[in-house]
Parts: structure tokens; C-alpha cells; sequence
């Protein structure tokens, strides 16, 4: 073995024909916690990749800040080793990753360099070179959203519906369950069986190694690692990983959004990516603005969740559906990134710490959350069915509010309370258990249309348990299945399930 | 530093372009640069603002680098590519091993040394 590496190295020297040329060469002139400041390379372009030679090797630079005399640039690897006055060298490349099919399986750094131990990522296929700052689609290029993106979610999908190529913010504080909500959409698209399944991507921000691995081990698991790709900065790594994954995620999704496959990608979290990119500006001295945040951390985000979008069909009908997480302080949502971000998407999914307290998961605030595209990509049979659910529920909060101060209700009133506290039993979901979305429309019309009005509230979830096992035992090809293909609730299956559920209920 | 390195660098090239070399022009930069409280940069002022005027006159840098001693002056190994204003000049780098180095007002090289040679070999395979 030894000796074929030898010869194969005596080769290569042997034909070797030294080409010296005139290159541009620049200096480190300051060197701080990721940031370098160069002088010279008066040619190099933003994004541009840089090499420092250094004692201890060659090392990345990602130039950033171009002034009049030097050039702000990002150590992308060990920047210890970079010292004042170690030569700098153009390359004319701009910072891209290598993609390809042989990533779905795989976790990534933002480098796209394998993380997982299993070796070389790229063995059977060449792969294509994405750059991490890509433009746009164009207007002309676009589609609207008319594809539904089921999450497994019965609240999120029938209340505040998702469409392939849309972009939905998951919001709200610490531990209320904004991370499980985009694992559920992620291990949900295995049961996708009408439509093609997308490929989901999980970008982890700043995150401990060892949520990433559980987070990891739950896709596993679920089965839901064939068809998804991880791609983590966390948190001992720079500055500079954490500001780079959500673009390495993006281009990714991007190669399979211009392929014409669909494609779903999780932004875990944007609060995190403001922050290091905050930390980087402040040490290229930026000017700082609110919050300290530079002047264009707004444009940071809008460049990034522009890319998520459903292309035309002359573009390949491709689609990429961005879910970026943002973590509130204190339920505040009137801060910078979050305002910021919520101006930016097609809606919000705003999770509240005193609901998740209160045991109703997932913590969904109904009032406040929105998906502004969905409803025009949700499927026919949600739409018919569960079309009177959110105005159920406001009138069912409105009541509760009320009826805390009165003491005597009337038996209208009264039936209304108990109907939305039962919705509200329906509506809660443990994690990790999506629901297909057959299911949900066959649970959705037998407590909206009164069926478990004999059934205490209590007793709700237990039925709702043994008729989902009652249907997909005896009932798959009559009620579930035409659902499921053709997304539609047709009289023939109304009349089917009504007599289902009679019977179940009779039992 | 009440003003960069830079600001200082032009404001001299300018009044030594409109006043010429003199000693006036000098010991009054030098006066505002100590009252300034910005003696301890006078080095890199001074740099950057040759370098600056260089730039001006169409004058370059051209530094020869080599692993020892040359045989002969370093401008007559560049008769062919350095004009007669330019600055020439001869640095010992051992590093380089053999062969010469030739750089251009520190933004510009040629790399006929053979550690050139030998990484960019390295690089390839």
C-alpha cells in the first residue's frame, strides 16, 4: 500500500511543470477572535475566499469588509494560527458548498465537511459547487404557493396551514417547543405518500453538540434521516460557522429546489445567527445600531429567506419552504430580529409559555398566529372540514373569558364551552406523534359536527385514539385512502364516515 | 489616535506635493502629530505616506528577495522590468531556499523561489 502511495507521488513529482505567475499578495495587519484586517489585495471581491499562509499552514479567510486601504475578512478555520504579517493570497473563488444527493443522510458543517464520523461525503458522484450567496429567484421566475406542506400537526394544519415554497416563522420563548413543531413537519413528510416528499434540512445554530446528536438519533429513528440533511455550527465552533449555516443550508436546499424536487428547510435559530453576526460586525467596527445589531441586519435575513420559494414550472416547479426559528425573550415580540423577521415571512407560528404550562401542546396562541399564503395551498377536505375551527375556538375563548365572572350560563353557552374545550382536547398533541392528514380531517369533522357530544372532555382523547385505530383498521380503502389521494372530502366519503363513525360510536 | 493612519499619510503627501521636500513642511507635521498625542504611529504615517507618494510620481517599490546574498545589485537583475525611477531593493529571506522572490510595492509577487516552487507543487498533488 505504502509503496503505491510512493509511486503515485513520484509521479505526480516527477511530472510536474512549475507555471510561476504574478499574484496578487496581501498582509495581515490586525488579527482578533475570528477577524482579520488585510492590507494589499486591492482586486479581491466580497464573499471572495482568501488563503493566509501561516507558520502552522494555509488557513480560509472569507473576505467581508472591503475599505479604501485594507480588507475586514472571517477566519473560517483555526484563526489562532494566524499571526500579523502572514502573507494573504487571492484564490477568485466565492464561498461555496459542495452538494449533491449523496448529502441526504448526512450532517455537514457549514463547510460541508462531514461531521458524522462515516467518512468522505462525495464517493460515487461529482459534486456541484453552490455558492453560499445566490440570488434570489425573480418575480417571472416565481409560482404562487398552492401545494400544502402537511406538518403532522392538527393545530398547524387546520388552523394555520403551510404551502410548499412558503416561508413560516415558528416564534416564541425558550422551552415552549418551537424545535419539536419543525422536527414533527421533518418526521411527518414519511407519511407523504400523495405527494412527492420533500428533502428536509435541519440547520442547528449555536447549538449544544449534544442536542444536535439527539436531534439526530429522533430523525433515525423516525425513519426520517433518508431523506434529510443536517447541517450544524454549534456552539464551540466560531463566530463564524454560526453565521454561515443558515446560507450553507440554503444553497443545499437550493440545488434540490432547481432540480425541480421539493425541499424544507429549518432555520434552528435565527436569534442565535443575529447574534453572531452582531458579534462579527462589531469586530469589523461597523456602526453599530439598535441593539447594537449592524444597519443591515435586516437585509441579513431578507436575502436568506428569499431563497425559500415554489419556482414555475418552466423553472423546474421546484420548491424550497423555509421554517426559520426565533427565540422571544419574556414573550416579547416587539424586539429588533423579531419584528424584523416577522415582517419578513408568510406568517407566524407563535407559541406561548403560559399555554405550554397550562399542558396544551402544542402551545399554540390561535389569536396571534398566521399563515398568510397556506390557506390557498390547503388541502380541500382541512379546508371543508375544519373551515369553522378557528372561529369555534374564538368564540369558545371569548366565553371562557366571560363566564369566569358570571354564575349563572345558559344551556347554549354552556354547550359552546364544552364544545371548545373539547376542540381543545383534539387540538393537543404529544411531540413526535404527527397525525396524516386523513386522519386529522376524519377527527376534525367528528367534534366539529357534535359526534362526541356525549363524551366528557376528559375521555376525549381516549375516543379520539380508538376511532384513528378503528378507521385505519376496518376503514382504510373506503374512508382514508380516497382522502389521502385525492385530498378531497366528497360526499360519497361524508356519507361513508358519518356511518363510521355512527357505528364506532354505537360500539 | 485623534485621526487614522491614513488621514495623516494623505494630508502630508498633499502638503509635500504642493510644497515640496522641506524641512518647514516636516517639523510642522511633526508638531501637529505630538500635539495630536499621536507621536508613537509616526512610523506607519511615514510609511503609508511614502507609499502614497510614491503612487503619485508613478514611482514603484520593488522589493528582490532572495536566501543569501546576490552577486549583483538587485536592479541589475531587473533591467528588463524596473524603470529607472523606481526603488529597488534587496532583502535576505533564508526561508526561500534558493532563487529570488520579487515583489511589487507589497501587492504584487513573483515567486521564483524554490519553497514557491516546492508548495505549489504540494499544492497540486
Amino acid at each position: 500500500m505504502s509503496y503505491e502511495i510512493i509511486e503515485k507521488l513520484k509521479k505526480e513529482i516527477e511530472g510536474f511543470k512549475d507555471d510561476p505567475k504574478w499574484e496578487e499578495f496581501g498582509r495581515v495587519i490586525e488579527v482578533g477572535d475570528g477577524i482579520v484586517k488585510i492590507v494589499g489585495l486591492r482586486n479581491a471581491v466580497s464573499q471572495e475566499i482568501l488563503k493566509i499562509q501561516t507558520p502552522r499552514g494555509e488557513r480560509t479567510a472569507l473576505a467581508l469588509n472591503l475599505e479604501e486601504e485594507s480588507i475586514g475578512a472571517l477566519v473560517l478555520d483555526d484563526f489562532l494560527a494566524v499571526e500579523v504579517g502572514n502573507e494573504v493570497k487571492r484564490t477568485g473563488d466565492v464561498l461555496s458548498i459542495p452538494v449533491g444527493e449523496e448529502l441526504i443522510g448526512r450532517v455537514v458543517d457549514p463547510l460541508g465537511n462531514p461531521l458524522d464520523g462515516k467518512g468522505p461525503i462525495f464517493t460515487k458522484t461529482k459534486p456541484q459547487f453552490n455558492p453560499l450567496e445566490a440570488r434570489a429567484p425573480s418575480v417571472l421566475e416565481r409560482e404562487s404557493v398552492t401545494t400544502p406542506l402537511h406538518t403532522g400537526l392538527k393545530a398547524i394544519d387546520a388552523i394555520i396551514p403551510i404551502g410548499r415554497g412558503q416561508r413560516e416563522l415558528i416564534i416564541g420563548d425558550r422551552q415552549v417547543g418551537k424545535t419539536a413543531i419543525a422536527i414533527d413537519a421533518i418526521i411527518n413528510q414519511a407519511q407523504e405518500t400523495g405527494k412527492k416528499k420533500p428533502v428536509c434540512i435541519y440547520v442547528a445554530i449555536g447549538q449544544k453538540e449534544s442536542k444536535v446528536v439527539k436531534t439526530a438519533e429522533t430523525l433515525k429513528k423516525f425513519g426520517a434521516f433518508e431523506y434529510s440533511i443536517i447541517v450544524s455550527a454549534p456552539a464551540s465552533s466560531p463566530a463564524a460557522m454560526w453565521y454561515l449555516a443558515p446560507y450553507a443550508g440554503c444553497a443545499i436546499g437550493e440545488y434540490f429546489r432547481d432540480k425541480g424536487q421539493d425541499a424544507l428547510i429549518v432555520y434552528d435559530d435565527l436569534s442565535k445567527h443575529a447574534w453572531a453576526y452582531r458579534q462579527i460586525s462589531l469586530l469589523l467596527r461597523r456602526p453599530p445600531g439598535r441593539e447594537a445589531y449592524p444597519g443591515d441586519i435586516f437585509y441579513l435575513h431578507s436575502r436568506l429567506l428569499e431563497r425559500a420559494a415554489r419556482l414555475s414550472k418552466e423553472k423546474g416547479g421546484g420548491s424550497l419552504t423555509a421554517l426559520p426559528i426565533v427565540e422571544t425573550q419574556l414573550g416579547d415580540v416587539t424586539a429588533y430580529v423579531p419584528t424584523n423577521i416577522i415582517s419578513i415571512t408568510d406568517g407566524q407560528i407563535y407559541l406561548e409559555s403560559d399555554l405550554f404550562n397550562q399542558g396544551l401542546r402544542p402551545a399554540l396562541n390561535v389569536g396571534i398566529s398566521v399563515s398568510r399564503v397556506g390557506s390557498a395551498a390547503q388541502t380541500k377536505a382541512m379546508k371543508k372540514v375544519a373551515g369553522k375551527l378557528r372561529l369555534s375556538l374564538a368564540q369558545f375563548r371569548e366565553l371562557q373569558a366571560f363566564v369566569q365572572f358570571a354564575t349563572d350560563v345558559d344551556d347554549a353557552t354552556k354547550k359552546k364551552i364544552l364544545q371548545g374545550q373539547k376542540i381543545n382536547e383534539i387540538l393537543k398533541q404529544e411531540d413526535l406523534a404527527p397525525l396524516p392528514f386523513e386522519k386529522q380531517v376524519c377527527v376534525f369533522y367528528a367534534v366539529l359536527n357534535g359526534y362526541f357530544e356525549h363524551i366528557a372532555v376528559e375521555n376525549i382523547k381516549e375516543t379520539e385514539n380508538r376511532l384513528l385505530e378503528y378507521l385505519g383498521e376496518f376503514h382504510e380503502a373506503d374512508v382514508l385512502k380516497p382522502i389521502r389521494e385525492t385530498g378531497e372530502f366528497t360526499e360519497q366519503v361524508e356519507t361513508k364516515l358519518k356511518e363510521v363513525i355512527g357505528k364506532f360510536l354505537g360500539k | 489616535m485623534k485621526y487614522p493612519v491614513l488621514f495623516y499619510a494623505k494630508a502630508l503627501a498633499m502638503a509635500v506635493a504642493e510644497a515640496g521636500k522641506s524641512d518647514a513642511v516636516a517639523k510642522n507635521f511633526l508638531a501637529l502629530v505630538r500635539r495630536n498625542g499621536d507621536g508613537r504611529y509616526l512610523p506607519k504615517i511615514v510609511r503609508e505616506s511614502e507609499r502614497l507618494m510614491r503612487k503619485q510620481h508613478g514611482v514603484r517599490e520593488i522589493t528582490v528577495a532572495s536566501a543569501r546574498g546576490l552577486k549583483q545589485p538587485p536592479r541589475a537583475l531587473l533591467k528588463n522590468f524596473a524603470k529607472p525611477e523606481d526603488e529597488v531593493y534587496g532583502v535576505i529571506m533564508p526561508e526561500l531556499v534558493a532563487g529570488v522572490k520579487i515583489m511589487v510595492d507589497g501587492e504584487a509577487q513573483f515567486d521564483g523561489s524554490l519553497k514557491g516552487k516546492i508548495d505549489r507543487m504540494f499544492k497540486n498533488i
